[in-house]
């Protein structure tokens, strides 16, 4: 009952995103959008492993740009569509995500975090010296007509609209299933739950692999967003920042944090960057997650609830 | 229905396990009956939590065998020998912090007990175990709140909640005062009561003692005695080990 009624509200967003696509208001919001939106899916995805398993990915930067790659190379091979790019992005990050759930065999805590980093670093330098999908050059896309809304900036808004309410959704059932409450005890205590009949192991695979796939999910349309495409950009140290601090500020337990985290952020950030500098963006990020450590650890939601004394 | 008593519950099988160059378990064997009670006891650093961590599958054990209900499980992880009935509560507490006592208890509910069929014992629901065990009044607080013996109770509350054949009980009165070990004890025995097979490790030998229907003595990682409670008391070796010469 539940789920039919978030279907519903996640349809009627959907609904929403297309409505304010077909007003066409100025340019900049849709563009703005996009990057608030990319935040939604990115935060959240990153919260299926960091804030539901406990284990803080910071090589997001890789899965993002392992999706934007792969559709930069399936664009050269085949000039593939849109929706095709997206689900292989998605799909070779989900595989590079099963690869560091392998890790935490081995790798816990700050460990596991450093390796994700340097893991970032290594793709980076592979990308650079990859010719075929433009190396440190970049790569330039030149655009065909868009399909629809004859324009692509409302476009890929639209589709980033699509995308973070499947993200959402699909992280909010995967909390409120069996999986989630797993995933919580590992988090918790990963001896204590093996212990008690948690397959750790394979919880945490599925973890990553879900959260590497949403990751690359939001780097996909990444070459259609920017038309050109650097490594620098796509690996940018941002994103990594960024999807720790976004669950952080909203709340890591709950689907609804990393939501509440990317909107607040992400719009200050884009507020920040037309009304300031571009540069203040990153030291708005610095100065809100240490507020929110010292005071609010639990992040948005968790204040809420203990506020409403519970 | 019921097994015969020639077939134990559990057999460790000559289990040895090294770390490094230190050999904490050399050929250690022993088994245990369906719906025994059996102590395990040693001077600290004989290997006892060790083996325990070999018997739950939290240690890969590096030589011999271990069979429970007469199936070799010596290669299974630990999440499945719980789904098979071993359950183990810890030295030292690890509660989900996160969750409720009564959401702690969720978490074997869903994960061990459901995923085999009935016919275990003990109580059925979260709630009738800790009625049971006396922590129905803090059902809906988080383990940060508890004193140190219902933090002792929910590691009992929880591994009952897997709905164990064999119950590893893992020091679970060390620190505790005169009157909550009897607590403890008093529970422990009513689990056996309802069939449950125990496992007691345990410094505090008034306990050991007085719960044991046989006694198994460690030292330095080999098995220097069994017999029952009278039994041990009175055997040299088991002095030797615990006093010195």
């Amino acid at each position: 009952m539940k789920t039919a009624r978030a279907l519903v509200v996640g349809g009627a967003v959907i609904g929403l995103g297309i409505l304010l696509a077909e007003l066409r208001i100025n340019p900049y919001i849709y563009f703005a959008g996009y990057v608030v939106l990319q935040y939604v899916v990115i935060a959240t995805a990153w919260n299926v492993l960091g804030g539901y398993a406990g284990y803080v990915n910071f090589g997001t930067p890789a899965f993002f740009a392992l999706g934007a790659y792969t559709a930069i190379f399936l664009i050269e091979a085949f000039k593939a569509p849109l929706p095709v790019l997206i689900v292989a992005g998605g799909l070779v990050s989900a595989l590079l995500g099963l690869g560091i759930g392998y890790l935490t065999l081995r790798l816990k805590g700050v460990f596991f975090s450093i390796a994700t980093f340097a893991l970032s670093v290594v793709l980076q330098t592979l990308i650079i010296n990859w010719e075929y999908v433009g190396g440190a050059k970049g790569f330039t896309l030149i655009r065909p007509p868009a399909p629809f809304f004859g324009n692509w900036g409302v476009l890929l808004f639209t589709v980033m609209v699509a995308l973070a309410v499947v993200t959402v959704l699909v992280a909010r059932s995967i909390e409120r299933s069996w999986i989630g409450r797993g995933l919580a005890a590992l988090r918790d205590n990963e001896e204590a739950a093996e212990c008690m009949g948690v397959p750790t192991l394979r919880l945490k695979l599925f973890a990553t692999t879900v959260s590497g796939f949403f990751l690359g999910v939001a780097g996909a349309p990444f070459p259609y967003y920017v038309t050109y495409v650097e490594p620098s950009s796509a690996f940018d140290l941002n994103y990594a920042v960024n999807a720790l601090a976004m669950p952080m500020i909203g709340g890591t337990t709950t689907w609804l944090g990393p939501m509440i985290g990317a909107i607040l952020l992400g719009t200050a950030q884009q507020v920040a960057t037309v009304t300031i500098s571009s540069e203040l963006n990153l030291l708005i990020v610095g100065v809100v997650l240490v507020l929110f450590v010292v005071l609010a650890p639990e992040g948005l939601t968790g204040l809420a609830r203990r506020l409403r004394g519970r | 229905m019921s097994r015969p008593t020639a077939a134990p519950l559990l057999e460790v099988d000559a289990v040895t396990k090294r770390f490094g160059g230190f050999l904490a378990l050399d050929r250690v064997s022993l088994h245990v009956r369906a719906g025994e009670r059996l102590g395990l006891i040693g001077p600290n650093g004989s290997g006892k939590t060790t083996l325990i961590n070999c018997v739950s599958g939290a240690l890969a054990s590096d030589g011999g065998r271990i069979l429970f209900d007469g199936r070799d499980i010596t290669g299974f992880p630990a999440h499945q020998r719980t789904r098979l009935g071993i359950v183990r509560s810890f030295q030292i507490p690890k509660p989900f912090t996160s969750m409720t006592v009564l959401e702690n208890l969720g978490i074997p509910m869903e994960y061990a007990a459901q995923t085999r069929s009935a016919g275990s014992p003990g109580p059925a629901t979260a709630l009738d175990i800790l009625q049971m065990i006396g922590l129905e009044a803090k059902a809906h607080l988080r383990p940060t709140g508890l004193t140190q013996i219902e933090m002792r109770k929910l590691e009992l509350a929880r591994a009952m909640a897997a709905r164990p054949k064999l119950l590893i009980s893992d020091e679970a009165m060390a620190g505790l005062s005169s009157a909550e070990v009897d607590d403890i004890l008093a529970i422990l025995l009513r689990l056996n009561e309802q069939g449950i097979t125990i496992i007691m490790i345990e410094h505090i030998m008034r306990a050991v003692m007085r719960f044991s229907e046989r006694v198994v003595v460690l030292d330095a990682g080999t098995r220097i005695a069994e017999g029952t409670p009278d039994e041990i008391v009175r055997n040299p070796a088991v002095e030797k080990a615990y006093l010195g010469e």
